[in-house]
């Protein structure tokens, strides 16, 4: 394969454990120099996949090739992919610079080429001077560098990441993603992340997929995945949403109008071409509700009370209970005119047609 | 109030316990073995001289001391028998100690591998030879090992060999008998320091580059060495002193400790020269236990 092929291609790949069927029929390319997020439930076959592309596994069907060679039959040791463990798996019986080191030297580089690399290694993941240090006397952060310099010193074409952030407190994961990031970035090695949070995909990836029962239910940068969710699974899982069920009634122009059972009636934008009576779901982000005194506007949404009120981060949170029973969640920044809104008002919440997805699946 | 010096004189008290069983059942009976040791053999019920009495005053007890001699040491020391045995024993056991270590090192990670909801049946199966006497084990390795045994009549139907192989008895015999019958404490230390690796490391290493093998040799044995230590010292040490095996299963020309100390104690009737062997075999093994505690102490401060 010439130059613009994928670095890694995964071709119909399938993987059971007895009767579980972990990885299911699955085909991905991811291009050279990607951040790419793997993201989904505990057991939906992330891992399994990860450890397929590493060597640890074989896939029962499917091909595996990294940069045009077949791989799918080689053992860890000879895939130039490096994996970086949740657990991080130091060595602990030696130092920082030995775990570093390690790789190095079963490529058999001269003493001189491992020192100068394991010094830059140490300089990158800002850990210069600790490299006497044993795996023990470091801080959970610094265990999570050192894990990333041992995979990192081998420049390797893949680097896949096992959950990197899950051990690290709330405030060092949000410093490490953008360490991640820049990591990424001096290197040029396409990253591949293996994540159950979605802010962590959000916030690190150029390109994420959402993962379900083995396969990929959709793929696209964050801000696709986020704005146009294919289906309700994906809606729900990445980002808040606000989920609204009821049949079709009705066309319009580039969407379609509901009913939902308790008799609100629905406009939403549908990519979709769904008959007069199918169930369909409406999808609104909480950003997209809005806020106004009833009686004022009185389409497209309904009359609720506000039952709780938070201020958190610069945004108003705000959750209603509409007089059908649904709970509708809105945050709106400040200073947009929600000031006057507080617990216990009766309130009209609605949306705009185009804010809305009307989802099929 | 009142509750607080009481529960101190109590935990005084836990504490204090072990250190009388030591003083009662390790250290008086080695003081007793050693004063035999000092003692001079005599025609007599105990067979030694002097003997120490109650009824004795001061005087008679100081020239009594004074009679004690370290001659049986001296003996000990300068007869080439002795030392042929003690270095005999220490080479045959080391030998045994280090096959050992080669059988069990693979079954107690083949183990450690195996789904989890075997492993307590498969350490019940490591000890399960404890159920049955240990002298009739030793027997049962007779009827095995010798000329019309059952491995060498089994081989000789099979067409594999057209002549007994002769192994019963001899230091070989003995090689096997130790090797079987100290295997389970060179398993369970074995196994207690690799089911606490993180299987993860070895995938690491292998992720790192490193083949099956190297990822042994550089990951799981530096860190099963603490077992590795442990199970060398609970092998060798009781088998520099066996007896039992040797016995059974050595031929006449096999030398060890054990076997010449009882026939100092029984056929010589020599007490004093019999717990001076002892004496000497234990401040023997005193060196590898010094060794493993340095070690120990070692990789602690580390």
């Amino acid at each position: 394969m010439g130059k613009g092929a994928p670095l890694l291609r995964l071709e119909g790949v399938s993987k059971c454990y007895g009767a579980t069927v972990a990885v299911d029929a699955l085909s991905l390319d991811i291009p050279h120099n990607e951040f790419f997020a793997l993201l989904g439930p505990s057991g939906c076959g992330k891992t399994s996949l990860m450890r397929l592309i590493a060597g640890f596994e074989t896939p029962d069907k499917g091909r595996v090739f990294l940069d045009g060679l077949d791989i799918t039959d080689l053992p860890p040791h000879l895939r130039p992919v490096n994996m970086m463990f949740q657990s991080y798996a130091l060595f602990p019986h030696m130092s920082v610079a030995k775990n570093i080191a390690f790789g190095l030297r079963q490529e058999g580089r001269t003493r001189k080429e491992i020192f100068a690399r394991v010094e830059d290694m140490l300089r990158l993941v800002q850990l210069p001077g600790l490299g006497d240090r044993r795996p023990d006397q470091l801080s959970g952060g610094q265990r999570q560098r050192v894990a990333l310099g041992r995979a990192l010193v081998k420049r390797p074409k893949l680097l896949l990441l096992d959950e990197p952030l899950a051990a690290l407190d709330r405030k060092l994961r949000h410093e490490t993603q953008f360490e991640l990031m820049q990591a990424q970035r001096e290197t040029g090695t396409s990253f591949v992340v293996v994540t159950h949070d979605q802010d962590e995909a959000m916030v690190m990836a150029h390109r994420m997929a959402v993962m379900r029962a083995g396969q990929i239910v959709q793929i696209g940068s964050p801000r696709e995945i986020y704005e146009e969710p294919t289906s309700r699974h994906v809606a729900g899982f990445v980002g808040e949403t606000n989920f609204f069920e009821g049949r079709v009634i009705q066309y319009m122009p580039g969407g379609v109008v509901l009913e939902t059972s308790k008799g609100l009636r629905l406009e939403s934008f549908c990519r979709d071409h769904p008959v007069i009576g199918t169930r369909v779901t409406i999808s609104v982000r909480p950003e997209n509700m809005r806020l106004s005194a009833p009686g004022i506007l009185s389409s497209n949404g309904g009359i609720g009370e506000i039952v709780d009120h938070v201020f958190r981060e610069g945004m108003s949170s705000f959750r209603i209970r509409l007089e059908t029973g649904d709970i509708v969640h809105l945050r709106q920044n400040q200073g947009e005119g929600v000031l006057s809104f507080d617990r216990g008002m009766r309130v009209f919440v609605s949306f705009a047609p185009e804010h809305a997805r009307a989802l099929v699946r | 109030m009142s509750a607080r010096p009481l529960l101190a004189g109590l935990r005084r008290l836990v504490l204090a316990a072990p250190a009388v069983w030591l003083l009662l059942f390790f250290l008086a009976p080695l003081a007793l073995v050693l004063k035999i040791a000092l003692s001079t053999p005599a025609i007599a019920q105990p067979p030694y001289e002097p003997r120490f009495d109650i009824a004795d005053g001061l005087v008679v007890l100081w020239e009594k001391v004074q009679g004690l001699s370290f001659d049986t040491f001296a003996l000990v020391i300068s007869d080439e028998l002795y030392l042929s045995a003690y270095l005999s024993s220490l080479r045959l056991a080391a030998i045994a100690t280090l096959v050992t270590l080669c059988v069990a090192f693979p079954l107690a990670h083949a183990m450690t591998r195996a789904p989890r909801h075997w492993r307590s049946a498969l350490i019940l199966l490591a000890i399960a030879p404890f159920w049955t006497s240990f002298l009739i084990r030793i027997y049962a390795w007779i009827m095995l090992l010798k000329d019309e045994g059952l491995i060498n009549k089994v081989l000789l139907t099979l067409g594999f060999i057209s002549s007994p192989f002769h192994i019963f008895p001899s230091d070989g015999a003995v090689l096997i008998g130790i090797v079987y019958s100290y295997l389970p404490f060179m398993i369970l230390p074995l196994y207690t320091a690799l089911e606490k690796q993180d299987p993860a490391l070895i995938e690491a290493a292998g992720d790192l580059g490193a083949t099956p093998l190297s990822a042994f040799w550089c990951i799981t044995v530096p860190l099963a060495r603490p077992g590795i230590f442990a199970g060398l010292l609970l092998v060798f040490i009781p088998a520099v002193g066996e007896f039992v095996i040797p016995d059974l299963l050595g031929g006449s020309d096999t030398l060890m400790i054990g076997r010449t100390l009882w026939s100092e104690f029984f056929d010589n009737r020599d007490w004093p020269t019999a717990s001076s062997v002892a004496i000497l075999l234990l401040a023997l093994l005193i060196a590898p236990i010094m060794i493993y505690e340095r070690q120990q102490m070692k990789e602690t401060a580390q």
